[in-house]
């Protein structure tokens, strides 16, 4: 059933404060979820005071701030530090984005809001439990198949058909999409969710790839990809500005077309 | 410590399970009718809600008598007819994919979806019995 009430071992407690030491012209309050596997302690939001004229401009500048000169046990994921390698997706004022990626002048006034993202198991802090959208990675096998023999070269393609592989290759898995999706809360153990399907059809849409019959007939299924009711709110995240609802939209009339 | 209890070793169960647990039984290979269904019904039901409104709003000038001889006649029973059987189909599809949604587990999803079909065959039947009473004259 759907929940509307977080469980009792997820209800927020007022956290730990971290006062800034004397005065700052430019002070920002930022509320950091927080919470450890150890100890059988509800989670928290820890408030840092952060002084933003000795802090670079993007939000990830401050939680390495935080984990550098204020807190050094608080876990978040970062690789990149540029939109590339998707490792700090995380929900900020309420909706998910990278925390690269994210100006901290533009969250507008009052207290930055970090938290980890939506519906997801948390294993500590600010880093959810993947597995889960990994193994549904795996199912749909982002892999070219092609049962022709491979060619002495490269296999050709025209300029049109690698124009459709465009807005999809993209993606960087950084799962902002699925964790913003109502759908995927509710059902995800079984519904693919956008980031998923978005790849599974950047293989439908693949000229290379002569596996279309058996990709359909593995989406075909009332949870996996029928969960979909179009909200869109996959593609109004989507820090690439990819469409992952139009891919969902191209499968179902691939699938339609089939008779 | 057995694997069971040391919480590395059930994180290491929790790892070799999770694929097996997405691909849970297989792919249904069903839903695009159903999917087409709603589609086909909702543009089904533009033409065909139209006419019912405006059939109401006009009948609202008639008696009783007025309104039967009015239904008694083969098109207005017929597309009436049709409007009882597209809106039907509509809210049964929507109504299973919001139970699909929201009712886990077994036993719930079961009894929503008895207690679905229940609904739509007795007001079904129910609406095509009283067109048909009326248009045969009975």
């Amino acid at each position: 059933m759907a929940e509307f009430t977080l469980p009792k071992n997820s209800q927020l407690r007022e956290g730990r404060r971290w006062p800034l030491d004397g005065d700052a012209k430019k002070k920002r309050d930022f509320k950091v979820y927080r919470w450890s596997p150890d100890g059988g302690q509800n989670p928290s939001m820890d408030t840092f005071e952060i002084d933003l004229d000795k802090c670079g401009p993007m939000v990830l500048d401050a939680l390495m701030k935080i984990t550098d000169e204020i807190d050094s046990s608080l876990a978040f994921r970062r690789s990149c530090r540029e939109g590339v390698c998707g490792s700090c997706a995380m929900n900020i004022n309420g909706r998910n984005t990278l925390a690269c990626l994210t100006h901290i002048e533009d969250l507008g006034d009052g207290p930055v809001r970090l938290s980890p993202l939506p519906h997801m198991q948390v294993l500590r802090d600010l880093v959810p439990d993947l597995s889960g959208l990994y193994a549904q990675y795996e199912l749909i096998e982002p892999w070219l198949k092609n049962d022709q023999p491979a060619p002495d070269r490269e296999r050709r393609q025209s300029p049109e058909e690698r124009d459709r592989i465009d807005g999809h290759y993209e993606c960087i898995l950084c799962f902002c999409c699925s964790t913003s999706c109502p759908s995927y809360w509710w059902n995800q153990d079984r519904y693919l969710g956008p980031a998923i399907l978005l790849q599974a059809s950047r293989w439908l849409v693949d000229s290379r790839d002569n596996h279309v019959g058996e990709r359909l007939d593995e989406l075909e299924d009332p949870f996996r990809l029928y969960r979909c009711h179009t909200i869109m709110n996959c593609t109004t995240v989507c820090p690439k500005d990819l469409n992952p609802a139009k891919a969902i939209a191209g499968i179902k009339r691939q699938i339609s077309e089939r008779g | 410590m057995p694997d069971s209890v040391n919480p590395s070793g059930l994180t290491a169960i929790r790892d070799s399970d999770v694929l097996r647990r997405v691909r849970h039984l297989g792919s249904a290979r069903s839903g695009r009718s159903e999917w087409r269904l709603q589609r086909f019904s909702a543009v089904a039901l533009i033409p065909l809600g139209l006419y019912f409104v405006v059939s109401v709003v006009r009948l609202a000038r008639f008696d009783e008598a007025g309104a039967r001889a009015w239904l008694a006649q083969p098109l207005p029973a017929g597309l009436m007819l049709l409007f009882c059987v597209a809106i039907l189909a509509h809210a049964f599809v929507g109504l299973r994919s919001v139970a699909a949604d929201y009712v886990h587990g077994r036993l719930g999803s079961l009894a929503a979806i008895l207690l679905l079909w229940a609904a739509v065959i007795v007001l079904g039947l129910a609406a095509a019995l009283s067109i048909l009473t009326i248009l045969l004259g009975r």
